[in-house]
């Protein structure tokens, strides 16, 4: 009964995969009617001369670890305070759900119209406590920032509730055993809740770090990786590369980048999460 | 002493709760606020909270756009996609499972799918489709979302099935059942609750997805991400329907949101957690 899964799985992502690393080796413009010419490594040598790529991988990296380490604290922060349980905060919690299935693509939209800058909420906002806003969405340095704050806002949640049921899961006896022995809260909370919860704060870094890195669809929608590039992420880049400009055989080796990335960081998460 | 200092500790906790309560509603409630607002409300300045509530929007959408063939669309292929995704996978699952067909690898090659990202394989994919002209037409997207699903719904059965003793499979089967029809009759429906959550996840995991489906879709067969996405161009910006679009859109999923809480943590943990 496994057969027609794996079927599936083999024809649909596999092929294409290996599809892709043919591609790779191959310079091919679906513009022109020409066959793909191999040309052996060239597609690689031209992304390490490529500025563009850089740029992007740059913004990538920025983006990923603001983010993951942004919703990490206050993930964190906030599991640990409301660990108590109270039928208040399961409704607050329920609440909170709500932002990680809304549509990537509608979220993006309501954010950038909260950030427009001729009468964005936002900005309104900031002017009560004396600060103009920039035009988050319109110049290069607050664009990043701005998208930044929409994964934010989006994801904390998720981490928030992972360690929220990882606190939840912790045996008991062994906080007990700390008071007995005459730990205080500090001391508890170094030497107890926190290697406890290390292998639920992996799960949760290994996550965010997949889906963050692959990002998209919200900057896609706010911004289409301008302005100037400022937010052009790899995978906005590899999407313009293959499908604006159709040059196939170097957006194959983008992705391929992509891909290399992912798995080599991920695996490195996952040894340390079986020690 | 050390009780009321426990209690006003709490009382602190909450209240920081009720911070991020707001800050998570507040786009939530404003775009509900902006689709209801007519034109000149939404250009005010200072941004208006009191104003009289329109149909406007929703008018344009529906009746001048046609948004209901895009709901249509995406409806047909998270539906279908769904399906597909729950018949292969919870199958596989269930031989995983109780057969330990694939050993150990191939749960982990399943899951291994969920890390790898679609970009990867946009541009062979599409080139597929294109030579079998099933560019622009349901086929090509089920099939991309079936590919998201099916890793998801393989982990989660997984874990659904391994909580179902094995001896209840071999009494029905002593009884006269084969294989399949212990699967069938006997297994699924003590699964149900679990598949039901799975289907309730697939089903939003389609709607939501947007980059196959933006480069799948074209002037026949479009989803909703995509057309809400070209819905805002740049030069004349159209707040008020678009905050309709997003409104409409975001129901349904809303209301999944709230049957499934309870698995949602599982759901979107798969892959990582056991």
């Amino acid at each position: 009964m496994v057969i027609p899964a794996v079927a599936f799985l083999l024809a649909i992502c596999i092929y294409p995969l290996l599809h892709s690393l043919y591609l790779t080796f191959n310079e091919w413009s679906l513009t022109s009617n020409q066959p793909p010419e191999w040309v052996w490594l060239r597609n690689f040598w031209e992304l390490l001369r490529d500025d563009r790529f850089w740029s992007s991988l740059k913004t990538t990296v920025i983006f990923t670890g603001g983010v993951v380490s942004a919703e990490m604290c206050i993930g964190l922060i906030l599991a640990l305070s409301a660990s108590r349980n109270t039928k208040f905060r399961q409704v607050c919690r329920s609440i909170i759900l709500i932002p990680m299935m809304i549509t990537p693509v509608v979220l993006g939209l309501i954010w950038k119209y909260m950030f427009n800058p001729e009468n964005g909420i936002i900005n309104y906002l900031l002017g009560f406590i004396g600060i103009e806003g920039p035009i988050w969405l319109g110049e290069p340095n607050p664009a990043l920032p701005a998208v930044m704050i929409v994964d934010i806002w989006q994801w904390t949640p998720f981490v928030f509730l992972l360690l929220l049921s990882g606190i939840g899961s912790l045996p008991q006896e062994v906080f007990e055993a700390a008071r007995v022995d005459g730990a205080n809260a500090r001391q508890t909370f170094r030497y107890v809740t926190l290697p406890l919860l290390t292998p639920f704060m992996l799960v949760a870094l290994l996550i965010r770090f997949i889906d963050s890195f692959k990002i998209f669809d919200t900057i896609f929608v706010m911004t289409r990786g301008g302005p100037a590039n400022a937010t052009e992420t790899l995978s906005i880049y590899t999407y313009k590369v293959g499908l604006n400009f159709f040059n196939m055989g170097y957006a194959a080796t983008l992705s391929y980048v992509i891909l290399i990335i992912i798995t080599l960081a991920s695996q490195q998460f996952l040894k340390m999460e079986r020690k | 002493m050390r009780r009321n200092r426990i209690r006003r500790g709490q009382l602190w906790v909450d209240v920081l709760l009720i911070a991020v309560v707001i800050v998570v509603l507040f786009p939530l409630v404003w775009i509900v606020l902006t689709s209801f607002k007519g034109r000149f409300e939404i250009a005010a300045y200072p941004p208006k909270i009191f104003f009289k509530p329109t149909f406007e929007n929703y008018r344009t959408i529906f009746l001048k756009d046609n948004f209901h063939h895009f709901f249509k669309d995406s409806f047909i292929i998270a539906v279908c996609s769904t399906g597909l995704a729950l018949f292969l996978g919870s199958m596989a699952a269930y031989s995983m499972t109780r057969y330990r067909v694939g050993g150990d690898f191939l749960p982990f090659w399943v899951l291994s799918i969920r890390m790898f990202p679609p970009i990867a394989i946009i541009l062979p994919i599409y080139i597929i489709m294109r030579k079998l002209h099933l560019l622009d037409t349901y086929y090509a997207i089920i099939i991309m979302h079936t590919l998201v699903n099916l890793p998801f719904v393989v982990w989660l059965m997984n874990g659904f099935f391994r909580e179902v003793p094995i001896e209840i499979d071999e009494a029905a089967m002593i009884d006269g059942c084969s294989i399949f029809s212990a699967y069938m009759r006997v297994v699924v429906p003590i699964v149900m609750p679990g598949l039901l959550a799975t289907t309730v996840f697939c089903l939003i995991t389609s709607w939501n997805e947007f980059l196959f489906a933006l480069v799948l879709s074209g002037r026949k067969v479009t989803t909703l991400p995509v057309s809400a996405a070209f819905y805002v161009t740049d030069r004349d910006i159209l707040w008020g329907p678009m905050a309709a679009v997003g409104v409409s859109a975001s129901i349904p999923i809303i209301i999944f949101t709230i049957l499934i809480q309870k698995h949602l943590v599982r759901g979107l943990t798969y892959g990582a957690v056991k």
